[in-house]
């Protein structure tokens, strides 16, 4: 009863300079704004790249052949042929842990349907390959080792490439002209979104390998076994460290590099990389944290100061509390929950400018945001402590006033 | 029976520009029970820091202060303010009503600081505005009422939770003639209802209406017309 009291009795002595107050609380809300956008735009960016390291597939290597030496001087990776088949065929069947090694090529190629066209990555690949993206078929059916086997011409297109040259109609059973050759659509893969370089991962049609080093992709004369990648699933996120190596031991061997000459060919992990844009992003959250931690700072020095301002104000009215007997400590509670109001105040506008900023300006950038109870319930916890901690010296100041003075000025 | 307020050898100095000043220099006095005091003097007399050590606002420098036995200055600040809430009513000349809160709410401001809350304040607070004839204007802000009923505004509030000493700090010095006479029938009315009174004034008329007169100068009491002095009773001046 009494602590409502209070609460009124703050509720009114806000209102009563209402201005004022919202001068005051001015800094809390841009804090509390700024600290709501951050966040929301962290764990939207942290939602959006664990989903693009699930959307690579788990446990993934990625074999390329390495760069070419001229002079002196390297060259792009891939610009030698070094990988084949054959190595892919190996490192299944000499590293226990790797599940999966699934052989590559690929190559931007113009796509026609009818009057469409499409300037898309056609990839040549074994049905493995699906399994170690965990790429699902979303209607017709995948890629089969029949296929593969007998160079069929056939393919199996992503999302954007189903949309730009078919335009809303049904993609399986038609036909697409890739140079002079035409492949029959059977499957359409299910979507994965931008990978975390920000590519477009639907905007690919695969061919069975055969055929695309057959018909579309060539082969190099000097190596017809060649391959661009090799796709490598391990067994376990463990494991993965134990596989690099051993695939190199595997690859030097075959490709008969010896003592300390380079290896021709490089691993990546993938996971790795995409970790590695995280931690980026990471540290640029900490940085607008710490300037939105600063301007909370700022804004509770606004909120002690109109607070000092105002116990000198109210010197008499604190003196006339104490005269019909209030303690200290109900003088100091008084003004303690009146800047705790006051911030917690600026906090719930400060939360509704960031959820609004939140909503509207990312999503005109194109930039993924969440937002959650959570972090609501954290700028309201954090605009309160901020009253408790910027209220506590003038709180402090009303309840040390003497009454005495009430006669003396009267 | 023993004194309401003893004081006991209270001195007080003030520092005024690192020279202290003796506002009251050993002063003893006994108030009984339903007395009406007047105390009086000219300006710089001490009067008003008597008030405030009267109504536990100031400490005095040294001496004891007796309140129904309770030795006062030994009690913690804590208790001090409890007696400020229930033995102690103050008056004040500007009449220091809290200008954002209507007759009611300031009435009521005593009781919300009750250690032992009442059920019913608001109905307490009615009562007692209804009691110095302001039951009609109990919604009013201050700044709407005149200067009587402001003042009729403050005493409500000083007895609202019924203390046993009501101090009154030239209770009548803002108010017009008329407005004074009314305002005197109604502490007359309170100190009959076995209330004591401490008045200070500098106004004889006024002072006049209490049955014992206090004189102070230079923080010393020169004069006291006694516990059972001839000053007249109130009704012997008309009121």
């Amino acid at each position: 009863m009494r602590s409502l009291g209070y609460i009124h009795l703050a509720f009114r002595s806000i209102r009563a300079h209402i201005l004022r107050s919202i001068l005051a609380v001015i800094g809390i809300v841009i804090g509390i704004a700024a600290v709501v956008i951050v966040v929301a735009l962290a764990e939207g960016a942290r939602t959006e790249i664990s989903r693009q390291i699930n959307s690579l597939g788990s446990n993934l290597l990625l074999v390329q052949p390495g760069a070419q030496l001229t002079q002196g001087v390297r060259r792009q990776a891939g610009t030698i042929l070094s990988l084949t088949t054959a190595d892919a065929r190996a490192l299944a069947r000499e590293v226990p842990d790797i599940v999966i090694a699934a052989p590559f090529v690929g190559d931007q190629k113009t796509t026609i349907s009818g009057d469409l066209n499409w300037s898309t990555l056609v990839a040549g690949v074994t049905p493995e390959f699906f399994e170690a993206r965990g790429w699902r078929i979303a209607e017709g059916q995948l890629l089969s080792d029949d296929h593969v086997a007998s160079s069929a011409k056939v393919a199996v297109v992503g999302r954007t490439v189903a949309r730009e040259l078919f335009k809303g109609s049904d993609p399986l059973g038609r036909f697409v002209r890739i140079e002079r050759s035409s492949y029959l659509v059977i499957g359409v893969l299910a979507e994965k979104g931008q990978d975390f370089t920000g590519r477009d991962q639907d905007d690919v049609m695969f061919i069975p390998l055969s055929s695309a080093k057959i018909f579309t992709i060539g082969r190099s004369q000097a190596s017809p076994d060649a391959v661009h990648t090799i796709l490598v699933k391990t067994e376990s996120a463990q494991s993965m460290q134990a596989a690099e190596s051993a695939i190199a031991r595997v690859l030097r061997q075959r490709h008969k590099i010896v003592g300390d000459k380079a290896d021709d060919f490089r691993i990546q992990n993938l996971i790795q990389v995409a970790q590695t844009h995280d931690r980026a992003f990471h540290q640029f959250t900490l940085l607008v944290s710490t300037l939105a931690g600063i301007s909370l700072l700022v804004g509770g020095i606004g909120v002690m100061n109109i607070m000092l301002v105002s116990v000198t104000e109210r010197t008499n009215e604190i003196g006339i509390r104490l005269a019909f007997g209030a303690r200290p400590q109900d003088i100091r509670r008084q003004f303690l929950l009146e800047a705790v109001l006051l911030c917690t105040i600026g906090g719930l506008l400060g939360l509704s400018v960031g959820y609004a900023c939140a909503r509207v300006v990312p999503s005109a950038l194109g930039w993924p945001i969440e937002f959650n109870e959570r972090m609501a319930l954290m700028a309201i916890a954090c605009s309160s402590l901020i009253g408790i901690v910027f209220g506590l010296l003038p709180a402090e100041r009303a309840a040390r006033l003497d009454p005495a003075q009430l006669l003396r000025s009267g | 029976m023993s004194s309401l307020v003893t004081l006991d050898h209270i001195h007080k100095q003030h520092r005024l520009g690192g020279q202290s000043v003796h506002a009251l220099s050993d002063v003893c006095l006994e108030i009984d029970r339903a007395e009406f005091v007047a105390v009086v003097g000219p300006s710089g007399s001490g009067k008003s820091t008597l008030l405030s050590i009267l109504g536990c606002l100031d400490q005095p420098s040294c001496g004891r202060y007796l309140l129904h036995g309770e030795n006062v200055f030994a009690q913690s600040k804590s208790r001090l303010s409890e007696l400020r809430n229930r033995r102690i009513g103050i008056v004040f000349q500007n009449f220091n009503l809290l200008p954002r809160l209507t007759a009611l709410e300031n009435v009521a401001l005593p009781l919300f600081y009750r250690r032992e809350p009442l059920r019913n304040p608001v109905a307490r607070a009615r009562a007692v505005l209804e009691e110095v004839g302001l039951g009609a204007r109990i919604h009013h802000m201050p700044a709407q009422l005149s200067g009587g009923e402001q003042q009729r505004v403050a005493i409500a509030r000083a007895i609202v939770n019924g203390p046993d000493l009501l101090l009154a700090d030239e209770p009548t010095g803002a108010l017009d003639t008329g407005t004074r006479d009314t305002i005197l029938a109604l502490l007359g009315e309170l100190q009959r209802a076995a209330r004591t009174i401490v008045l200070v004034t500098h106004d004889a008329e006024v002072a006049s209406c209490a049955r014992r007169t206090i004189r102070l100068r230079d923080g010393a009491i020169v004069g006291d017309s006694g516990h059972c002095g001839t000053a007249r009773t109130l009704t012997g001046v008309g009121l």
